[in-house]
């Protein structure tokens, strides 16, 4: 038996199994691959009583495929909802039958099974797997009269499923199968029904297109419109290629024409031009025969004891009409080549589109253009963000190395500048105040100080306080700073400032002891 | 093949008679002339991954579904606005879903069955009318998917793309496990199994937001429990590997029902909605993400501030 014819048996049975299919005859190998014949249930219902018809295309394991089905109302064994079938189906590879004997066999393999399983309207087993059927009588002819499928693109799929509301008795289904099958290039699935609560539910739903008979119909002329639409345009189209072909027919001669012309022209001018080289050729060889008598004319009037100077003279002559000739001469011209006039045409080969793939070919044509464009435009985010990111970080290395620590040198160089500002403070008190020399290495002792201040008043000038504090320490500081005494004061006044008050520059100790009293003590060093 | 009414065995996929020579070089035979289109993308990363996540996982017919109703519901109509989020547009699915739940609870209406291969999401606001500023609103996003697509996990096997994708994405996702009370005992080995494909995908089960319901507890013929042995005990019984791992874990458990349901004209419906459990499931799920009850009663100064207010 043909594999190519392919009978299948489907149903729902609630729980657990579902919907389940099983192929009875034909290519079991396919029964993985074609799509199911479960229905969408939120679009179509059986009802009881109730028929639908169907045909459909898919591509199933890379074949064409058409499926007619027949569904009735049938109920699971342990529920009553709704949605529920149970259905035959015909499903036939590459090539499609006579219609009537699809008919035919659909329908009484499907009665058969429905005789067989369904009680009540309730499916009597659980799984199609246990369907008991048995094979129709005709089902061997239905390989006898195969023919080519049409039109439909099988490897198209809309998502677009039609209903028809119209009367199925096989007559008419047989008619309507036989228009359908074109149909399918337009929706994947057609369900016919002349039950017209199933229409109304369809219509109720809004998710499958339904139509009438007429409107049916109208769909295939509408179909056959488009197919008609689309072989004028072709027409026109090549008609227009007509006309441009003879257009360029007629410029691509009258070009070849001109060419050989101008090329017949060329060769003229080429053929003169060789004879005016042979004729130069002659003149060359006639004055290098003059000028070579002349010499030997020389030579043999020079033997005759003629004079030199004369003979000089007239060969100077020759050889500069000599020279001058073979100047003149003109040189031999190459031939101007004749090029070949190679035909061009405006006329393109456009490649070849079969209907499924222009979508894809338009694609691939704007990919082949776009696609370098969009490469060339379309900023990777990535590389931007490593580039910003490292450049960032490059920045910061910059700013640590460089920027950072002259920040630092700037530190530096503020904690220095108070050291200078004080050095110059000291300094320039230091300045006001000469050191004393030698440089003092104690001060008196308290018991010293107290005997100084014994002696001192208040009110006194400065110069009567080193005057006093000489008086009473004569070896150490009397005998060591003796002739310093103005600067020894301005120490005095320096170590004590709290001491002594001024006025119109003078200094006045203004109170009762003098505690820091610089002096120099020889056995201390 | 002469019988005319001869019957059918389902093809196996496993008894492959014919064996094939086996090639282990990669396979180069395509001439360079071919190419293949690459598909518009029906792309599986996700997108507007600003929300939190909920994730229902259980077998099919187990009542995820309700549960997402119910809660939905609940948030509704009792504790504050649930509302479509700004920016996200739901599918036009998502949207007629949505409708179809907060309509048919009301009427008694049970969900539909989800159909398979397919997740669909809806993408909401949670506003608690609670006023304190601890309890802000919240963007929640539900993922309604079919169980039967979970069965895909077992022994190994990997989910369809579609949920794959959120599995895959490094979102805040919170997981509700639902087994039903009758098939509870069947379970215990997927729930395992997707706890283990879950570790799996880096979602470290002492970190991750995860509850065991227990659905359906109507058909124990009461809609409560007394005390919390019960519950623990039902699942030791049914679900002892389950057990295991949520003490281990400290994952959060609870049982669930809608209410109570009659069979009229064939059909089940809620003749009594019950939001209690709906109720505790939407406020563990509030918690678990904000970490503050939803009914939070304030801080100590909002309530004096409050005590003036109201």
């Amino acid at each position: 038996m043909s594999s190519n014819i392919n009978l299948i048996a489907f149903g729902t049975f609630g729980n657990p199994n579902g919907f389940t299919q099983t192929f009875f005859a034909g290519n079991s190998n396919l029964a993985k691959s074609i799509r199911t014949f479960d229905i969408n249930t939120s679009a179509l219902n059986l009802f009881p009583n109730s028929k639908v018809y169907s045909i459909r295309k898919e591509l199933a394991n890379g074949c064409n495929a058409i499926a007619y089905s027949i569904y009735t109302y049938a109920r699971e064994q342990n529920s009553t909802r709704g949605g529920t079938f149970i259905g035959s189906s015909i499903l036939l590879i590459d090539k499609i039958a006579e219609e009537n004997i699809i008919i035919n066999c659909l329908n009484e393999f499907h009665s058969n099974l429905k005789n067989k399983n369904v009680q009540n309207d309730v499916i009597k087993v659980t799984h199609s797997n246990d369907f008991s059927v048995s094979r129709p009588k005709d089902f061997d002819k239905i390989n006898a009269r195969l023919r080519e499928i049409g039109n439909p693109d099988f490897a198209r799929t809309t998502n677009r499923q039609l209903v028809v509301y119209c009367e199925t008795n096989p007559n008419q289904l047989q008619l309507i199968f036989k228009k359908a099958v074109d149909l399918l290039d337009v929706y994947d699935t057609i369900y016919f029904t002349e039950n017209s609560e199933v229409a109304e539910f369809v219509h109720q739903k809004r998710i499958f297109q339904l139509v009438r008979k007429d409107g049916f119909e109208a769909e295939i002329q509408k179909l056959e419109e488009e197919r008609q639409r689309k072989i004028q345009t072709a027409l026109d189209e090549f008609a227009r290629e007509r006309e441009r072909l003879e257009e360029d027919r007629k410029r691509a001669i009258e070009e070849y024409k001109n060419q050989i012309e101008q090329n017949e022209r060329l060769h003229l001018e080429n053929e003169r031009r060789i004879k005016e080289s042979k004729n130069e050729l002659n003149c060359i060889g006639q004055n290098y025969e003059a000028f070579s008598k002349n010499i030997e004319e020389s030579i043999s009037r020079l033997k005759k004891g003629e004079k030199l100077e004369s003979i000089r003279q007239l060969y100077n002559e020759n050889k500069r009409i000599f020279i001058d000739s073979i100047y003149n001469q003109k040189k031999a011209e190459f031939l101007r080549t004749i090029p070949k006039y190679g035909i061009k045409t405006e006329l393109k080969v456009e490649k070849p589109i079969h209907s499924g793939q222009k979508q894809y070919e338009s694609d691939s044509h704007s990919y082949d253009h776009s696609q370098p464009k969009r490469k060339a435009y379309k900023i990777n985010i990535f590389k931007v963000a490593t580039i910003v990111l490292s450049l960032m970080w490059i920045g910061t290395l910059i700013y640590f190395l460089f920027f950072h620590t002259s920040e630092d040198s700037i530190k530096n160089q503020l904690q220095e500048l108070p050291q200078q500002q004080v050095q110059i403070e000291i300094t320039d008190s230091k300045a006001i105040i000469p050191e004393l020399n030698p440089v003092p290495n104690v001060e008196l002792n308290e018991n010293d100080y107290r005997n100084v201040a014994k002696n001192l008043n208040y009110n006194i000038k400065i110069d009567e306080v080193v005057k006093i504090i000489f008086d009473k320490n004569p070896t150490d500081i009397k005998g060591t700073y003796t002739g310093q005494e103005e600067n020894y004061g301005k120490h005095i006044i320096d170590l004590n400032k709290d001491c002594f008050e001024e006025r119109e520059e003078v200094y006045f100790f203004v109170k009762d002891t003098l505690r820091h009293i610089p002096s120099y003590k020889y056995n201390n060093l | 093949m002469n019988n005319d009414n001869e019957n059918l065995k389902p093809l196996s996929l496993d008894n492959e008679e014919e064996l094939k020579p086996l090639s282990f070089e990669t396979k180069n035979k395509i001439s360079n002339d071919d190419f293949v289109p690459i598909a518009k993308a029906t792309s599986n990363d996700i997108k507007n991954k600003d929300s939190n996540f909920v994730f229902f996982f259980g077998d099919a017919g187990t009542g995820k579904s309700v549960i997402l109703s119910a809660m939905l519901y609940y948030m509704r109509s009792q504790v504050g606005v649930i509302r479509p989020k700004l920016g996200t547009p739901n599918t036009k699915e998502a949207q007629v879903l949505l409708s179809d739940f907060f309509e048919n609870i009301r009427q008694g209406i049970l969900p539909n069955r989800s159909d398979r291969d397919r997740v669909i999401r809806l993408d909401l606001v949670f506003e608690p009318n609670n006023k304190s500023s601890k309890v802000p609103p919240v963007n929640l996003t539900f993922l309604e998917m079919s169980g039967e697509n979970h069965k895909e996990i077992k022994r190994g096997g990997n989910y369809h793309s579609s949920i794959e994708s959120y599995l895959n994405a490094n979102i805040p996702l919170t997981f509700i496990m639902v087994t039903s009370f009758e098939s509870a005992h069947k379970d215990d080995v997927l729930i395992n199994e997707f706890l283990d494909e879950l570790e799996r995908k880096n979602k470290n089960l002492k970190s991750v937001n995860a509850i065991l319901i227990v659905s359906k507890w109507d058909k124990s013929g009461r809609t409560d429990v007394d005390n919390t042995e019960e519950l623990d005990s039902f699942i030791y019984e049914r679900l002892p590997m389950t057990a295991q791992r949520i003490d281990t874990y400290g994952l959060s458990k609870t049982y669930f029902t809608i209410g109570s349901i009659v069979n009229s004209e064939g059909l089940d419906k809620i003749n009594l909605l019950n939001l209690s459990t709906a109720e505790v499931l939407s406020k563990w799920l509030y918690r678990s993400i904000v970490g503050y009850d939803l009914d939070y009663e304030g801080t100590f100064w909002e309530r004096i501030k409050f005590s003036f207010t109201n």
